[in-house]
Parts: C-alpha cells; structure tokens; sequence
C-alpha cells in the first residue's frame, strides 16, 4: 500500500484504497475545455473498473435511449456541435435521426466497455474514422461526456453516486483519448 | 496521440541541439507564463519577485527543464518515469492540470524563438505531442 501512504489526502477526494466515504466530497479536479484535448488523462485503475461494470450492467438495456438523449441535449445545449450534422433534418432527441445516430454512438461506447484494458487499440478504428473522415475536433467529446453525465445522473439518481460519476468521468476521458489517438 | 518512433527520433533530435540550453529555456518559458498567463502566479505567492529575470523564477525555470529532459530520455515510458513527479504534483503542489498546458505553450515559444531554424513544423508538432503526454503523466495520480 505503499503507494497510498501519504501524510494528507488530497482535500476533497476519497482515497480510493481506503474506500472512504466523505458526504459531499467533490472531485479535486473540474475538466476544463480546451481545443487541444490534453487535459489530465488518469488511467483506470481496478476500483474505476468494478463501478463501471456495475454502472454499465445497470444502464445498458437502456443503451438506445441514453445515446438519443445525450446527443438531443449535446445539440441543445452546444448548438456548434451541429455543424457536423448538416444533414440532420431534426435535432431533438427523439427524432429518427438523431435515435439512430444516438444508437451509432452507444456502440461505440459499448466497443469501448469491452476493449477497456486497452482503449487504443479497441478503438483504433473508429479514431480512424474520426480523426480522417468526421474530422471532429476533439474537444467536442468533452461536451459529449458532459451531457452523458446529465442523462446519467437524471436517468439514474440512485446509482449514478458520486464514485460512479467520478470513474465513468475516467471511462469517457478514456475513450476520447483513444479516439483523438489517430488524429496527430 | 502517442508518441510513434518518428516523433521520438525527431524530438530527440532537436533536443540534442536544445539541451544545452535548457536552463534558458526553462527560465524564459516559465517567466514568459507569469507575465502572460498572469493568472498563474498564484501558484508562486511565496516569492516577491516573479519578474522573468528574477533568481527565483530563473532557479525554478532550470529545474522543470530539467525535469523535462530527464522525460525525454525516458520517452518510452512516461507515465512510470514521472509516477513521483505525478504525486508532487496532485498531493502537494495541487497545480491545476490546465496550468501544465499554458507552460507547455510558452516552452514552444521559447523553442521556436532560441532556434528559429531548427523548430520546423515537424518539430513544433512532435514537441506539442510530447509535452501533452508529459502533461497526461503528470496528472495520473490526481484521481
């Protein structure tokens, strides 16, 4: 446990070793956005891992949805974001095309989940896709992994805790990692 | 965007060229930071004098340089090299991640202005690229 053994914590996070539980502890660090999507990475550890698990076999029979709303939203609340949906007829969240493409995304998410050891290179064809055909800046994924969180914690009060949001805020940093991996 | 072999060969050779000046650079792009990115000096309000020429800032400027290089020879595996660097940073120092990328701004500014020729396009890229992993493996340990 060496590496856990430090004089103070951090001021707000749980010690994840410790598994200490404070009543309203924040994460030490708010995202910030940038163009350049370097922001602090933090792997996943195996605590991360276990809560995604669960999280993911609670939230997952309801994949298509979340994927439609948290893309309905992304349009809502960042309306730059449409600008690589031009085609797009309709962008509220339940719109067919919006639901297909929520769908489209949630597979990816899901490709994600089960490459999790090793993000780029389970998702190296789909940064492909991004980085040479979609060309989306990277620091849209931010706004997406925002609006996932909305969805979450409003779809799922109970079980979208602080622990989970802090490791499924790891988990999509993580993949949008892999995802610019193509890029440069 | 990791490092491939070409970034590698391209970082560490222009470094070759750099490293001798690497106290000055370090100096520069730490004090060029302060005075543009003012917000950032509340990271130093144990020192009086935070002016670019200042013994504290030229101190302090050397050893983050040298820290760097140090990071360039163990290009191949960052995030293990900079595990103590990680800490210092998350427990004790509690820089904002945000801050290493207004450094790492200004350290290309300092490179491209000491060697105008050699800090061609491919070398500004492969350096942005290495001083983001930098930046990534500095801010493993913040959660």
């Amino acid at each position: 446990m060496g590496r856990w053994a430090l004089a103070q914590s951090p001021v707000g996070v749980t010690l994840q070793s410790d598994c200490i539980k404070a009543p309203h502890h924040h994460a030490v660090i708010i995202p910030v956005v940038s163009s350049t999507g370097t922001e602090a990475k933090m792997s996943l550890n195996s605590i991360d891992k276990e809560r995604i698990r669960i999280l993911w076999s609670k939230i997952s029979k309801d994949s298509d949805a979340i994927g439609a709303e948290a893309l309905g939203r992304l349009f809502a609340a960042h309306p730059q974001t449409k600008t690589y949906f031009t085609h797009f007829k309709d962008f509220t969240y339940n719109s067919p095309q919006v639901k297909e493409h929520g769908k489209l995304v949630m597979k990816g998410i899901k490709q994600a989940y089960e490459n999790i050891d090793d993000m780029v290179t389970g998702l190296l064809d789909l940064s492909e896709k991004h980085a040479f055909t979609l060309r989306v800046d990277p620091s849209n994924f931010k706004l997406l992994s925002s609006c996932f969180h909305v969805v979450l914690s409003k779809r799922y009060p109970n079980d979208y805790t602080d622990e989970a949001h802090l490791s499924f805020d790891k988990f999509l940093a993580n993949v949008a990692l892999a995802l610019s991996e193509k890029y440069r | 965007m990791s490092l491939n072999d070409d970034d590698k060969a391209v970082i560490s050779g222009f470094w070759g060229k750099a490293s001798s000046r690497a106290a000055e650079i370090g100096a520069d792009a730490l004090g060029r930071m302060l005075v543009v990115y003012p917000q950032t000096k509340t990271y130093f309000d144990h020192w009086k004098d935070k002016s670019p020429s200042s013994h504290n800032v030229r101190k302090h400027g050397k050893k983050i340089m040298d820290a760097i290089g140090d990071a360039i020879t163990l290009m191949g595996d960052l995030n293990n090299a900079l595990l103590e660097l990680s800490q210092l940073h998350a427990f004790t120092l509690r820089v904002d991640p945000s801050n290493f990328k207004m450094l790492s701004h200004n350290i290309l500014v300092v490179m491209a202005n000491y060697f105008p020729d050699d800090f061609t396009p491919d070398v500004h890229l492969a350096m942005d690229k290495f001083l983001a992993a930098v930046a990534r493996a500095l801010s493993e340990r913040y959660r």
